[in-house]
């Protein structure tokens, strides 16, 4: 749990399900399941989240003001709660993103040099 | 996996959330057994739920000092941990709670009764008789009371909404000042005196009253009747005057904030409540225990005093018109305002 006055730039970083629940939220609000699929399509297929992962994910960062509920839709019976991210998760979001850009950039540079 | 997996790994949230997070749940379960992905909610996925409802509950948790302030019956708790009151409140642990207080109070007894060598049969009566009642008195009126000061900080126990913010101390009204006043300088004067008499009863020798010193044998022979029904008697008369005094020292409990801050209320409470409830309900086995007079004697040689200080403070500072703030709730509602 962070909190507001941690200086960015010394945030952990997050973990690849949390990022990727970030960004799917990123595009529309989605609710529990169809945040699966979109994390499923944004990561080809690669990171499949249960609902643990997926619960304890949107607990955390409802904690940390990240994402919040932002409407509850009844379809065939079964609630669907939507959740929005809001601007302190998409800033940690674009915080994170320049964060894999800033390691990427390097590991390219790095590896096309041949340094060992 | 069943719907019945689920509902259980769901137990492992705490049970405010529950309700709202379960049905959730269920509905993502039901998309993903429509879109027929089993990974959903397989077994793996089912340990993270529980895993993941038992970091909820960790982080709702208070800390370890506030946690035991509220087991020792301090009622005001930052309202960080007012959700896991609630559900503690809601929940069966108050209510395990009392049956261990219940035990343990039985456990004190009975190393008394082993101490002073009295027959332990004696004492099976007693459990019969008291741990219904202390297992079921003092859960309820723990429960009516935390309620109360959760209202008094703007909490509505209906809709379960904050109505007011929060406010750690609730000033009172004159009347409940002078109530305070009025009874704790007696209380104090009778334990005082009770603690003289006790002192010249027990350490002057020509004060000694004959046979007292054996305990159940000697109101086997003051009462003149046979032992074990004389015995027996005694300890139920002298549990239904323990859960008698337990029962006004937990009422002492709310007016004993006399201190005019928060810090020195507090501390004050703790101090005095422990030692009171302590005093209050060893005080009366003394006739048949006569080994306890030490236990019970520190308790007792603080108590009195403090509660005759703490009374008459309060009573000069009503007289004066000093504002004393006590931490007992409002009767009445509070006022609506914007609560999150």
């Amino acid at each position: 749990m962070y909190g507001a006055d941690v200086v960015v730039g010394k945030l952990p970083p997050l973990s690849e399900a949390s990022f990727l629940i970030l960004i799917a939220l990123g595009g529309e609000d989605l609710h529990g399941y169809a945040i699966v699929q979109a994390v499923l399509d944004l990561s080809d297929g690669r990171v499949r989240l249960g609902a643990g992962t997926l619960y304890g994910a949107l607990e955390r960062m409802s904690n940390d003001g990240w994402v919040a509920p932002s409407r509850d839709e009844v379809v065939e019976g079964r609630l669907r709660r939507y959740y929005r991210l809001t601007s302190a998760g998409r800033s940690r979001a674009l915080d994170e993103t320049e964060r894999l850009e800033a390691n990427a950039a390097a590991a390219r540079g790095r590896l096309a040099g041949g340094v060992a | 996996m069943n719907e019945r997996w689920v509902r259980l790994a769901l137990r492992a949230y705490p049970r405010r959330l529950r309700a709202a997070k379960g049905a959730e749940v269920h509905g993502a379960v039901a998309d993903a057994a429509d879109a027929g992905d089993a990974a959903f909610i397989d077994a793996r996925s089912l340990v993270g739920l529980i895993v993941a409802g038992w970091m909820v509950r960790w982080r709702a948790h208070p800390p370890p000092l506030p946690w035991v302030r509220y087991l020792l019956g301090r009622d005001v708790m930052d309202r960080r941990w007012h959700g896991w009151l609630l559900d503690e409140l809601d929940g069966w642990s108050v209510e395990r709670r009392g049956w261990a207080q219940s035990s343990l109070w039985l456990a004190w007894l009975m190393g008394l009764a082993v101490a002073t060598q009295q027959p332990i049969p004696d004492w099976t009566l007693m459990f019969a008789v008291g741990a219904p009642l202390l297992a079921g008195r003092v859960p309820a009126m723990q429960r009516r009371r935390r309620v109360t000061v959760l209202r008094a900080n703007g909490f509505d126990s209906q809709t379960r909404q904050w109505l007011a913010p929060a406010r750690p101390l609730v000033p009172s009204r004159r009347a409940r000042q002078t109530r305070a006043g009025a009874l704790l300088s007696p209380l104090g004067a009778a334990f005082t005196v009770a603690l003289i008499v006790h002192v010249l009863w027990w350490w002057v020798p020509g004060l000694r009253l004959e046979g007292a010193d054996a305990g159940f044998v000697a109101i086997g022979r003051v009462v003149d009747a046979p032992i074990a029904i004389a015995g027996r008697l005694a300890v139920l008369v002298a549990l239904g005057l323990s859960v008698v005094f337990a029962t006004l020292a937990s009422r002492l409990h709310g007016w004993l904030r006399v201190a005019p801050d928060v810090a020195r209320a507090t501390k004050a409470e703790l101090v005095v409540n422990t030692l009171a409830a302590l005093a209050l309900a060893v005080l009366p086995l003394l006739p048949v225990m006569p080994l306890a007079v030490p236990l019970v004697m520190p308790p007792v040689l603080a108590t009195g005093p403090m509660l005759l200080l703490l009374g008459r403070r309060a009573l000069r500072m009503e007289r004066d018109g000093s504002g004393v703030v006590l931490a007992r709730p409002v009767r009445a509602r509070p006022e609506t305002a914007t609560r999150p």
